[in-house]
């Protein structure tokens, strides 16, 4: 089958419009349509995810765009027609944690268990329409990891072993970790409901 | 501590995660989720994420996929340059340590074959400006032995300046 490349292509510089990029469209199981179309379905519940879990929609913006980056420049690309789109999708979520991970590693930078509640409770474009209602004000009050964890499971609806996977948890720990985050997480929803009664 | 909840935990996930709930549910697992603490603590956390989901796919500002794919291959195909350049800088390097090695080779041997090792250090100096001297006047078939050295030191230089030259241009 031939595959179609986005016209993007063409604006390529010509030496870099010819062996390299033939190259890529042999090894990449991915052309240009299948990987816009992807992007569609794909960006914004990444987005959200690292937007809500790092409370920075301007670190989200970048970390979307490098997750896409190495996500095309992998060295083994999912299929999304043999694979699925779903296994994209999670591999997509791994890259994007990774890369917040290395963000939170780097020392000028908090540490992900150890970054301020403070960052959280900035009410962000992302978080305007909901800060208001119940998950707002108990969200701001997890940590971190506890968010990216309840994200996973309850917004991706994620098992403990595909969240596993993209935190680079062993599933054990996530079912663990998990627990306790749902715990406190009712407990702070319980508390924002009667407040709000 | 226990981390086992409820039985039906799975089928209430499958109906939130498809829609199901709470409509299309069946009498019975409404019910139940009524009375099953665990059961109500999940559809409150999966609607109250579910909603802040949509909040945030609706505000997401996304870049052009073109853009993107089009750097993914500017990105690709630097990383098949590098890997490709990277045993020729791998021999340039190797090539100027031989050559360092062997004028530091060169240069201890003349060292051994001195009486006083340290004065000869100190009378290096003096040494290489004879030595240049002798160059510039006579030129290079007319100094002799002493040529080696010189020759050494000129080679090192130019594959320092090769490996400079490979930093500053390919790289960047």
């Amino acid at each position: 089958m031939t595959k179609r490349r986005m016209p993007w292509d063409n604006t390529l510089p010509t030496p870099l419009a010819g062996a390299a990029i033939e190259t890529h469209a042999k090894v990449s199981p991915l052309d240009g349509d299948a990987f816009a179309g992807f992007y569609e379905r794909s960006a914004r519940p990444l987005w959200a995810y690292l937007a809500r879990v790092s409370a920075n929609p301007s670190l989200a913006d970048d970390l979307v765009q490098e997750s896409y980056l190495r996500f095309l420049t992998a060295d083994r690309l999912p299929d999304l027609a043999a694979e699925g789109e779903q296994t994209a999708r999670r591999y997509l979520f791994r890259i994007g944690s990774n890369l917040l991970r290395d963000h939170w590693r780097r020392p000028h930078t908090e540490q992900l268990d150890q970054a301020p509640e403070a960052a959280f409770t900035q009410e962000t474009e992302a978080g305007a329409s909901d800060v208001r209602m119940l998950l707002g004000p108990a969200l701001q009050q997890m940590r971190p990891r506890d968010r990216q964890l309840l994200w996973l499971a309850y917004a991706e609806g994620y098992s403990h072993h595909e969240i596993a996977q993209a935190t680079g948890l062993a599933s054990a720990s996530v079912r663990l970790l998990l627990f306790r985050a749902r715990r406190k997480m009712a407990k702070l929803l319980g508390a924002s409901e009667r407040n709000k009664a | 501590m226990r981390l086992e909840g409820c039985a039906r935990e799975s089928e209430l996930k499958q109906a939130l995660e498809s829609g199901q709930w709470p409509l299309a549910c069946t009498g019975e697992l409404r019910a139940h989720v009524e009375g099953c603490p665990s059961c109500k603590e999940q559809v409150a956390l999966s609607s109250a994420f579910r909603q802040a989901r949509g909040a945030s796919m609706a505000a997401a500002h996304m870049g052009s996929p073109g853009l993107i794919w089009w750097r993914a291959q500017l990105r690709r195909r630097n990383q098949a340059v590098e890997r490709i350049t990277r045993p020729l800088l791998g021999a340039q390097v190797f090539a100027l340590a031989v050559m360092l090695l062997a004028a530091l080779g060169w240069i201890g041997y003349r060292l051994s074959q001195q009486a006083d090792p340290i004065g000869m250090l100190k009378r290096l100096p003096e040494w290489f400006s004879v030595r240049l001297a002798t160059l510039s006047a006579a030129g290079v078939a007319d100094a002799g032995t002493g040529w080696l050295l010189p020759m050494v030191l000129l080679s090192a230089i130019v594959l320092l300046g090769s490996v400079v030259v490979y930093f500053s241009s390919d790289r960047n």
